[in-house]
């Protein structure tokens, strides 16, 4: 028996926006404002931040908690959009070495499934790192240190994979 | 010549306040002057009916409705009035499976947070300047996904300046915690 199914339709609509702006972008000096802005912004991060940070560790205990797959996969999820949280507004909001630090974390995460204790311990290493960070109210990508302690971060994540892989 | 913003009319949809501020002042920066926003799904959906936008950034993670399923309504509700409306979706994630199983939902380009002025920007362009045309198929209406592949992120993006520290009391301070972190994280993770 032949399934009916409807055949894809390939539509152009119009460009309406297009049409209002014209053409030539936008000034590089408005660019450049914006990115200013951007860096000076002068919203505290810090409160939302810690809220995260306690979100996370909450989450690496549900995580180490949980007593079936379903459940574990659940908390991982949750766990995961927390530090995708710190990642993306750490960036935003002047806490780039939290963000930095999230992003390895995040990443780490997303490919270290199915999470052993090694790897839970890892992500407590990134966890407590950015609550040290945080604690002392550290702005910015922390210069030479700040990309010293990420690399050192990176290693660690690369060890576990190295270790993990040839098991 | 330079684009001509104040006629377009744009919606920001976010959750976290301070967030959806920023994002406003920035594109009042840009030259857009019809800027709409909303800090839920449900509200966003009553301002797309009411002034029928010309371009949509919604963040992601946001409750009850999420920008996945805001995307959805925009795309199938009826009483959606353009359902072909360009949608730049930001998030912190940025693993390509995440991405694209959420292009599934009919996004038109992703922002990966933190970003600069100029990634909003050249999103912009891009759906001003290469739109992506429409499919409707049995089970997905959305922009074409096949234009391109968007690139895996692959580790961490600095940035060049650290407008952190004031002093060089500070910054040795700064060092100072820095450096103990990392002697930490240089026994973790075994041999």
């Amino acid at each position: 028996m032949i399934e009916s199914y409807k055949k894809p339709r390939f539509i152009k609509p119009p460009n309406k926006l297009k049409m209002k702006v014209g053409v030539g972008g936008i000034d590089e000096k408005l660019l450049e404002k914006a990115q200013v802005f951007i860096q000076k912004t002068e919203f505290d991060f810090k409160p939302v931040a810690t809220q995260l940070l306690k979100a996370m560790s909450d989450s690496l205990k549900a995580v180490q908690a949980a007593d079936n797959e379903g459940e574990k996969k659940s908390r991982v999820e949750t766990l995961a959009n927390a530090i995708m949280q710190l990642k993306a507004n750490g960036g935003m909001f002047r806490y780039q070495l939290i963000s930095e630090i999230a992003a390895l974390a995040l990443h780490f995460l997303e490919n270290a499934s199915p999470l052993n204790p090694d790897a839970v311990q890892v992500i407590h290493v990134h966890e407590k790192t950015i609550e040290i960070i945080l604690a002392n109210n550290l702005k910015g990508d922390g210069g030479k240190e700040g990309y010293a302690l990420v690399k050192e971060l990176e290693n660690a994540c690369s060890r576990y994979f190295n270790k993990y892989k040839k098991a | 010549m330079a684009y001509d913003l104040t006629t377009s009319k744009i919606l920001i949809i976010d959750d976290m306040v301070p967030m959806l501020t920023l994002c406003k002042s920035i594109l009042s920066i840009f030259g857009f002057k019809n800027i709409y926003t909303a800090n839920s799904g449900a509200e966003a959906m009553e301002i797309v009916q009411r002034v029928d936008p010309d371009l949509i950034v919604t963040d992601w993670m946001m409750e009850p409705m999420d920008g996945l399923e805001f995307t959805k309504e925009v795309r199938k509700n009826p009483l959606s009035p353009n359902p072909y409306v360009p949608i730049i979706m930001m998030t912190g994630f940025s693993s390509r499976l995440r991405v694209e199983s959420a292009r599934d939902f009919g996004i038109t380009e992703f922002l990966v947070k933190p970003f600069t002025s100029h990634d909003l920007y050249n999103r912009i362009v891009q759906i001003i300047e290469r739109p992506r045309q429409f499919v409707d198929a049995e089970n997905f209406f959305g922009p074409d996904r096949r234009r391109r592949h968007i690139k895996e992120y692959d580790g961490p993006q600095r940035r060049d300046d650290d407008s952190s520290a004031e002093n060089a009391g500070e910054q040795k301070s700064v060092a100072d915690i820095l450096k103990k972190l990392r002697n930490e994280a240089k026994n973790l993770g075994g041999s």
